[in-house]
């Protein structure tokens, strides 16, 4: 400790520099404090996460028939190349989004105009794969409307994975008051994970036993409150990419140092081994460390016993179920994975195929999208855009034209029985 | 929290010294402060092990006030015995009882017990307990030897315990070292200064260098078979992990202190410039091995009662000094390793192993010796140590490249470079006799900006689900 005295002393000397550290660090440090929790607040609106306004809560009542068309300008790049982050390399991969016109309802779902009363027999849910397409013209429910000769209504929720799209349809007055009769439910396969699932059933639950949703979600929601929960490690440790400047800059910054210094990229995305119709393909890696670490993560009978559950939910209320499993990039492209990650030890194909033997023992309708898109991806054809995780216009054709055979089957073999 | 987070950096440590400074004009709030900001600090982990610190603090208080005030020894000697019960039982409950409780079960199962023997609790071990308790438990035993009086008041000593800097990862700051800057310590800016310093390059230590070499350690460690190179690449680089970790670690909680205006021992003095065994633990976490030295070594006779005394002693001491690291056998076999090879060194007479080899020689002897303890100390289970030395002696043959290795930049083995010179070439922090200028200030700076960023970066991989 003599020693800490000594150089105390020392640095109490020469008083023009005595501050010099103190100064220059502190301001360094305060002024990367004050601006990103400024900027925190005033641009990313943190703010609306961590204080709960009981106003700011979406009311469940019918949303105006108001319809909203936004004009989509040409765009180039998608997820993965995003990911990336770095423009010299992922101009080799970028495919052009044509522009084009976008129409939103009143709910917020990408539907296009209709009368306010028609009521659509079959109904999509689940995550961005079912609700969005570029250009609009490329969305799955669109491609199934044209098949089916149906009024077919866009009720996905891109964003939020597919579990919450289902929930909040069953509360929806849409659903009470204009039932379908098809709901075609579909979610990619790395969503396939049982904690998702479970909650799904939770919520359904509650439902099932008279609790009304409302009450369960806005119990304490009467006054404007902190949530403390938002200031927890993990969650605002997850809410830096989002919300801080500082993190996003740096990442930004190591992304191109590490490509200037030693010509790599992100881990999370790898660049494919071989050309489909001229493109090499990015593939995303985060799905192969779920698969090989996390096998637990995937626990089939879960999964089923959920899908199975939410299947007589929705036959008590008069409308079938139709699951529709979508393949992962990587499963379908798997050929073109660089050797090491092929080689990754005890790695099923997919889990899809167990997936649909199991549903399909339960008795619900399910349309596994794997050996269709395995097979045309070994004729050569894009299924999916090079430079993202989504399908192409190709992909989403050939899933509505997988889904419309079962769909169109159980409009048949139920003619007459369902309520119109 | 941690101190390399950005909730320490960017939340935390900015609302404490505004309190502390800004807010608290009035000197006798500070102390209480300091302390609710502690449980707050270590609550973030997990509100219900603040209970646990407290139920250690309030034992130790009150055994601690009844020892100052009686004269009888026996009266003195119920209540440390009572603190120190009390204290081990609490560690060795959250700490012990699974290995306890699998150990005794293998144990009977060899006997033909055909189910479990104790259910295993698998209890979540409250952070920094074995750090807390031992400080706690040395401010009963420093008033049962006179070396310290009893704590002014509850909020002194309940301060003491739980002060941030210290509290998860040490130094073990004795009660006696500490009592009077309770009661009265100086606030400069010199002070002030030095702390940021101390900060920042422990930060940079931890940040860049520990985690920086960290990729190459768990290939190695994790391997069944790992090749010459990666085991030998592995260790280093664990070696230089744990260092830089622990010291950077210490490093930070010295300048923290210093920004509060305490004054902390020094934990690390560059241990891989020993040139023995016994030189490397004056060297290591030194506040462990004083306190060991001081509360068991000695107590259990130390080196008065005769050479084999004296082994047994340093034996013992070092067994129980390896358990305290973690609930594995793989930390007692350490332990037991090093004991031994200190009671080697103590019965080979002052002038150590190698008295005349060159000073190099015996560095590099020492080193060797300490990796291969860091083995031991590393490993999960017997096998992997197996595994582990049969690599490091090319029994595996050259081995291949696993996952994490391919997606690897070169920087881990050119920090490991780096890290290797700074150990053996360079002044460690306490060392270095920089004045307080601009140019110090602008590198701290500089060292800081990258340092967040390296942080940022560790921690924020994007969430790409939000766009499924």
């Amino acid at each position: 400790m003599d020693s800490l005295d000594e150089k105390e002393r020392s640095w109490s000397q020469g008083r023009a520099r005595a501050y010099a550290v103190l100064a220059v660090v502190g301001a360094v440090w305060m002024i990367g404090l004050v601006m990103d929790w400024y900027l925190r607040f005033a641009w990313f609106r943190w703010q609306q996460r961590l204080v709960f306004r009981p106003t700011s809560v979406r009311t469940m009542a019918q949303p105006p028939d108001l319809y909203v068309t936004n004009w989509l300008p040409e765009r180039r790049g998608g997820d993965l190349t995003r990911l990336v982050g770095l423009q010299s390399f992922s101009e080799r991969f970028e495919q052009v989004r044509p522009a084009g016109q976008q129409i939103v309802d009143g709910a917020g779902f990408r539907n296009l105009p209709a009368p306010p009363d028609l009521a659509h027999p079959i109904v999509v849910v689940g995550d961005s794969f079912m609700a969005a397409g570029e250009p609009m013209t490329n969305m799955f429910p669109l491609r199934l409307a044209e098949l089916s000769g149906l009024p077919v209504y866009n009720r996905a929720m891109a964003g939020v994975g597919p579990f919450l799209s289902l929930v909040r349809f069953v509360d929806s007055d849409r659903f009470k008051n204009r039932r379908p009769r098809i709901m075609v439910w579909g979610f990619i396969e790395r969503e396939a994970v049982r904690h998702g699932f479970s909650g799904m059933v939770y919520q359904l639950d509650i439902r099932d036993r008279g609790v009304k949703p409302a009450e369960q979600y806005e119990l304490s929601a009467t006054a404007t409150r902190v949530v403390w929960p938002e200031l927890a490690p993990q969650t605002l440790k997850q809410s830096l990419p989002d919300t801080s400047v500082l993190a996003q800059f740096s990442y930004r910054l190591w992304s191109r140092l590490r490509y200037a210094l030693f010509g790599m990229i992100t881990p999370d995305v790898y660049v494919s081994s071989g050309e489909v119709e001229g493109h090499r393909l990015l593939f995303l890696r985060r799905k192969m460390k779920v698969y090989a670490v996390d096998t637990q993560e995937l626990n089939l009978a879960d999964v089923t016993d959920a899908v199975r559950y939410t299947s007589e939910f929705l036959a008590r209320r008069g409308v079938r179920l139709v699951v529709v499993l979508i393949p992962d990039k990587e499963s379908v492209y798997r050929e073109l994975m660089p050797a090491h990650e092929q080689q990754a030890p005890a790695l099923p194909l997919s889990s899809l195929d167990d997936l649909e033997t199991h549903i399909r023992a339960e008795g619900v309708p399910v349309v596994n999208l794997l050996p269709t898109f395995r097979e045309r991806a070994k004729r050569g054809e894009l299924l999916y855009w090079a430079d993202d995780t989504h399908w192409n216009e190709r992909g989403i054709q050939l899933a509505a034209e997988e889904t419309w055979k079962v769909v169109a089957d159980l409009l048949h073999e139920n003619e007459g029985k369902l309520p119109p | 929290m941690l101190f390399n987070s950005y909730e320490f950096l960017f939340l935390f440590l900015p609302l404490v010294l505004l309190g502390y400074y800004g807010l608290l004009l009035q000197k006798r709030l500070r102390l209480p402060f300091l302390t609710v900001a502690s449980y707050l600090f270590y609550g973030w982990w997990d509100y219900r092990f603040c209970s646990l610190m407290l139920i250690s603090t309030l034992i130790d208080y009150v055994a601690g006030k009844r020892i100052g005030a009686s004269g009888d020894k026996r009266i003195r000697r119920r209540w440390l015995t009572l603190s120190i019960v009390s204290n081990l039982s609490l560690l060795g409950f959250f700490k012990y009882f699974d290995l306890a409780a699998r150990t005794l079960n293998h144990a009977f199962s060899f006997f033909g017990a055909a189910e479990p023997f104790i259910p295993l609790l698998h209890i979540v071990l409250p952070v920094g307990i074995s750090f807390y308790t031992f400080q706690s438990m040395s401010y009963s035993l420093d008033i049962y030897l006179g070396a310290a009086k009893p704590a002014r008041s509850f909020t002194d000593f309940a301060c003491y315990v739980a002060l941030y800097p210290q509290l998860i990862a040490g130094p073990i700051v004795r009660y006696r070292d500490l009592a009077a800057q309770l009661v009265e310590r100086t606030h400069t800016l010199a002070k002030f200064s030095l702390g940021i310093t101390f900060f920042v390059l422990g930060l940079a230590k931890k940040v860049i260098l520990a985690d920086g070499v960290a990729p190459l350690v768990a290939p190695a460690f994790e391997q069944a078979a790992p090749g010459v190179f990666t085991a030998w690449t592995g260790l280093l680089a664990y070696a230089m992990q744990i260092y830089f970790d622990f010291s950077g670690y210490s490093d930070m909680a010295i300048g923290l202190g210093l920004m509060l205006g305490f004054r902390m021992p020094q934990n690390f003095n560059s241990p891989y410039k020993a040139v023995s065994i016994t030189d490397f633990w004056r060297r290591w976490h030194i506040s462990l091995s004083s306190w060991l030295r001081d509360y068991l070594y000695i107590p259990l006779g130390g080196s008065r009662l005769g050479p084999g005394r004296t082994y047994v002693n340093l034996f013992l001491t070092m067994l129980l000094g390896g358990l305290w690291h973690g609930a594995n056998w793989t930390f007692v076999l350490w332990g037991g390793y090093h004991g031994v090879l200190l009671a080697l060194e103590r019965a080979s007479g002052k002038r150590g192993l190698m008295p005349r080899a060159p000073l190099a020689m015996r560095r590099a002897a020492t080193f060797l010796l300490v990796l291969f303890g860091w083995v031991l100390f590393r490993a999960g289970s017997l096998a992997q140590v197996a595994a582990m030395f049969r690599g490091l002696f090319g029994l595996n043959g050259p081995g291949g490249l696993i996952r994490a290795q391919i997606d690897a930049t070169p920087l881990p083995y050119l920090l490991l470079l780096v890290t290797l010179a700074m150990a053996f070439a360079a002044r460690n922090t306490w060392e270095i006799k920089w004045k307080n200028s601009w140019g110090l200030a602008l590198f701290l700076a500089g060292l800081f900006i990258v340092c967040v960023a390296t942080i940022l970066v560790n921690t924020s991989s994007p969430f790409l689900y939000f766009q499924f």
